[in-house]
């Protein structure tokens, strides 16, 4: 009976403090890049309403390619990816998405990142279904060697796409 | 890594906006936090959110982009993470095009643009605003 009482107390003071502790603020943030999506945020995906939405890409790239099958180059991180970002036009064109913004990133006019990405790239997909399709597809697959090539890390933000502007 | 949002820039970002071409077109990236109840600087009552109040901004901002050349690209709500982390996600993005970085400054003197402006205070909680240079890579 004590056993269970002082086990009682323990975790409520655990509770406690973690209320107390993990409480929302803005004072500090973090984020972390990566280059693939983990298993969580694949079953997110599929759980998904299955209607048009926006990627917003944040890309930050290695300095030298490197790529997975050891192949040799003379590539920047940014030239092999920019070899994939060419190729992917026609991968997107062929499930209906498309492209609808990219450039490079200038300066942070707003805020404070501790290491600010280098490029944005923002695509439109016609369903979550077109997306896994391309993802999914042989000739894509080749493709995407020259991500994995030059690609440091990313942030990739689905947005909605309710119309032209909305919050 | 870190990352913090912030309303308004800090010294070194106001002079870096002065710096170099401020002629050519430029775009803005805005990742959005707003708060959860609106707040006006001039203390008026509202039951707005901070959305609310932030989309008020949102469409009047249309009109002052439209009278110096500019237009939003696209602005909507975030719905999740597909790739990386981020510890406290923004609520929204929404990008801008300026016919250049002088345009951008003639909206923000405007009278009536801080009119306006007043919404986005109220409703803002902080952001980040990227500058980017539009192109293919």
């Amino acid at each position: 009976m004590k056993k269970y009482l002082i086990g009682l107390v323990i975790i409520s003071g655990l509770i406690f403090f973690l209320i107390n502790n993990t409480s929302y603020s803005n004072e500090s943030n973090s984020f972390t890049n990566a280059v693939s999506p983990t298993p969580l945020q694949i079953a997110g995906f599929a759980l998904g309403e299955d209607e048009s939405f926006l990627a917003v890409n944040l890309l930050t790239f290695k300095d030298k390619a490197e790529y997975e099958d050891g192949r040799e180059t003379n590539l920047t991180g940014e030239e092999a990816y920019t070899i994939y970002a060419n190729e992917v036009t026609a991968h997107l064109a062929k499930v209906g998405a498309e492209p609808i913004f990219a450039g490079e990133v200038q300066r942070l006019i707003l805020g404070d990142v501790e290491d600010l990405w280098d490029v944005v790239a923002v695509v439109r997909y016609p369903s979550r279904k077109a997306m896994y399709q391309m993802a999914t597809s042989e000739e894509y697959l080749e493709s995407e060697k020259h991500r994995i090539a030059g690609l440091a890390g990313q942030l990739n933000i689905e947005i909605k796409d309710d119309g032209k502007f909305s919050f | 890594m870190k990352v913090k949002n912030h309303t308004r820039p800090h010294q070194t970002q106001m002079e870096g906006f002065f710096e170099g071409d401020t002629k050519t077109p430029i775009a803005m990236l805005n990742l959005l936090k707003f708060k959860k109840k609106a707040e006006y600087e001039d203390g008026r009552e509202t039951d707005l959110t901070g959305k609310e109040a932030y989309s008020i901004y949102g469409q009047e901002v249309t009109k002052h982009l439209a009278k110096i050349g500019g237009k939003l690209v696209f602005g909507g709500k975030i719905s999740r993470l597909m790739i990386g982390e981020v510890e406290d996600l923004w609520d929204s993005v929404a990008i801008a095009q300026y016919p250049s970085r002088k345009a951008m400054l003639e909206m923000l003197m405007d009278p009536d643009y801080q009119k306006s402006e007043a919404h986005r205070a109220a409703g803002l909680e902080g952001q980040l605003n990227i500058e980017i240079k539009e192109g293919d890579l």
